[in-house]
């Protein structure tokens, strides 16, 4: 069996302990706010289908992007023959820093969001340090270099000084466990779509058997999203690239719901 | 030779006098009327950006550079919606709308256009970049906003494209990055099925501090019940199909809001802004406030 494989199972464990279960991704606002009905899910209409796809979709172009790009970056500087050096630690760290700081600028209009990224970040950030990185297969010279990175960045995100967000946190740690970049982003995409229909089940939106037929079926829509959107990375160092369109968001009215969740009366998601 | 489109707003305050020069070339037109005199602390000042024909017709570039000088208040205007037209057949030519503009310390600046209306269709990139020279003391008003197409012509959100990017940074890094893209392809309509117009509206900066402070008290106040289909709305008012929501900036100095809010018709949305927005009536002066509340 493929090392790579057994990660992958792993990370994609909805058990993962990264603090994903509090996140509801715009789910639970959608939900009070009439977005999504109950009891449409056996409808022609299926609200909470079309919610999962357009936010998948919304994930697809605003962070998948960052995500490939941390990956590219990170694995490309481990690659080179100093790819253990402290040289190397700091290049890979102050890349990281660029991308997750524009992250952090394109989150800045919803805290809400902004916030469940940085918890979830810091947590799978946690979770390679003091999971990951210290098992035996990250014990060379490339692993340890990994935990280097990982614990500077858990300081200077103590400090402030960084914020360690989820898309580019998980590029981060891929690249650092060895994962293809196809198999990572397939891995992004999936874990967003359990993620919500996970959410989905805990409001009562759908059953826990019918969810796994419905997530059964998105396999074609994600695999569509994938074939068109994984070539994108985000670009940001020119002003045409402020203006471009590497990475964007395409759910401007979730957006806005999302930003009332802390205004729920009675809620059970954190966002 | 002048470049198509381009257009040119400085305003500054010499020797104590507000200083205001603009310049444009077709298919754009900026105008400066007198904006009232000058208030305590604050020189006030305004501009018109317009299209000669009311729209901006595929292919065209239209690219505003501005500057807002210390003491200065600079309010930017349209007449009219802004309209986006289809591209000719067998073109497949974008328009664009650039807006770049710097904020020195202690100065304002407000943009406050009409909504953009995109016709069906039409391919629209608006652009829009604001430098807060001081993230501590440059202000700004920032309203974006759009209707869902032509309704008279039953047109509704059936356009091709429409990006649009806000950049609000200081001179060393980018601060927020907004950029929404909705592109036919990706079936966006489907989810803006209950609105007619949205809006995002960036309050930062202490001359507006009071704007920011009242969106934020007004969100705290709510308390959001869970929609029910079936419920019967008492005194339903046209303020109640405005849906919003407000989210804390505060990011290297800057401080303020990020607003954002949809309804089921333009004119309520109209409203309800101009309603939350009066308390820069002191800030921008009767004259300009006035301009900017019957511009619709």
């Amino acid at each position: 069996m493929e090392k790579e494989t057994w990660l992958l199972w792993l990370l994609a464990d909805s058990q993962l302990p990264t603090g994903g279960f509090v996140a509801s991704a715009g789910l639970e606002a959608a939900l009070q706010a009439g977005l999504v009905s109950e009891g449409a899910v056996e409808g022609a209409s299926d609200s909470l289908t079309a919610f999962i796809k357009d936010s998948a979709l919304n994930q697809a172009r605003l962070a998948l992007p960052f995500c490939s790009r941390v990956y590219e970056e990170t694995a490309a500087r481990l690659a080179q023959e100093s790819g253990g050096s402290s040289a190397a630690i700091q290049s890979v760290l102050a890349e990281f820093l660029g991308l997750d700081n524009y992250l952090h600028a394109m989150l800045s209009s919803n805290k809400v969001a902004m916030r469940a990224s940085v918890a979830q970040g810091g947590g799978l950030l946690s979770l390679f340090t003091r999971g990951y990185a210290l098992a035996e297969c990250m014990a060379d010279q490339r692993g340890q270099a990994c935990l280097g990175v990982a614990k500077q960045l858990q300081r200077l995100a103590r400090l402030g000084e960084a914020k360690a967000h989820w898309a580019t946190v998980f590029g981060l740690v891929c690249a650092a466990l060895g994962i293809s970049l196809a198999h990572m982003q397939q891995l992004y995409m999936f874990q967003f779509v359990r993620q919500v229909f996970s959410a989905a089940i805990r409001l009562n939106l759908v059953g826990p058997l019918r969810a796994q037929m419905l997530e059964c079926d998105m396999h074609p829509f994600v695999s569509g999203l994938l074939k068109e959107h994984a070539h994108l990375r985000v670009a940001f160092g020119s002003l045409d690239d402020l203006f471009g369109e590497s990475a964007v968001y395409t759910e401007p009215i979730l957006e806005l719901y999302q930003g009332m969740h802390d205004r729920l009366y009675s809620r059970i998601f954190n966002s | 030779m002048p470049i198509p489109g381009a257009g040119n707003v400085d305003c500054r305050v010499v020797a104590g006098q507000l200083r205001q020069s603009v310049s444009s070339a077709y298919p754009l037109k900026i105008l400066a009327p007198h904006a009232g005199p000058p208030l305590d602390d604050r020189h006030p000042a305004v501009s018109y950006l317009m299209s000669y024909g009311g729209g901006i017709v595929h292919g065209d570039r239209i690219h505003v550079n501005a500057r807002v000088g210390s003491k200065c208040a600079l309010v930017l205007l349209t007449q009219g919606s802004t309209k986006v037209f289809r591209p000719k057949p067998d073109t497949s030519e974008q328009t664009f709308q650039t807006i770049i503009i710097d904020v020195e310390p202690d100065a304002l600046l407000c943009l406050l256009p009409d909504p953009v209306t995109c016709f069906k269709d039409a391919m629209y990139n608006q652009r829009q970049s604001v430098t807060l020279h001081s993230p501590t003391t440059s202000s700004l008003v920032l309203l974006d906003w759009m209707t869902s197409g032509r309704m008279s012509r039953g047109e509704r959100w059936d356009f091709g494209k429409y990006f649009s990017v806000n950049v609000i940074r200081t001179p060393d890094r980018v601060v927020v990055r907004d950029a929404l893209l909705l592109q036919k392809q990706d079936h966006f309509a489907r989810r803006l099925e209950s609105v007619e117009a949205f809006a995002l509206i960036f309050i930062l900066g202490p001359a507006v501090a009071e704007v920011a402070q009242a969106f934020r008290e007004e969100h705290r106040a709510q308390r959001i019940k869970p929609f029910r289909p079936n419920a019967t709305r008492e005194h339903a008012t046209e303020e109640e199909g405005i849906k919003w929501s407000v989210s804390e900036v505060s990011e290297y100095g800057i401080m303020g809001v990020a607003v954002r809010a949809a309804g089921p018709s333009t004119e309520a949305l109209k409203e309800w802004i101009k309603r939350r927005l009066v308390s820069l009536k002191p800030v921008i002066g009767d004259s300009v406030w006035s301009m900017y509340a019957n511009s619709f």
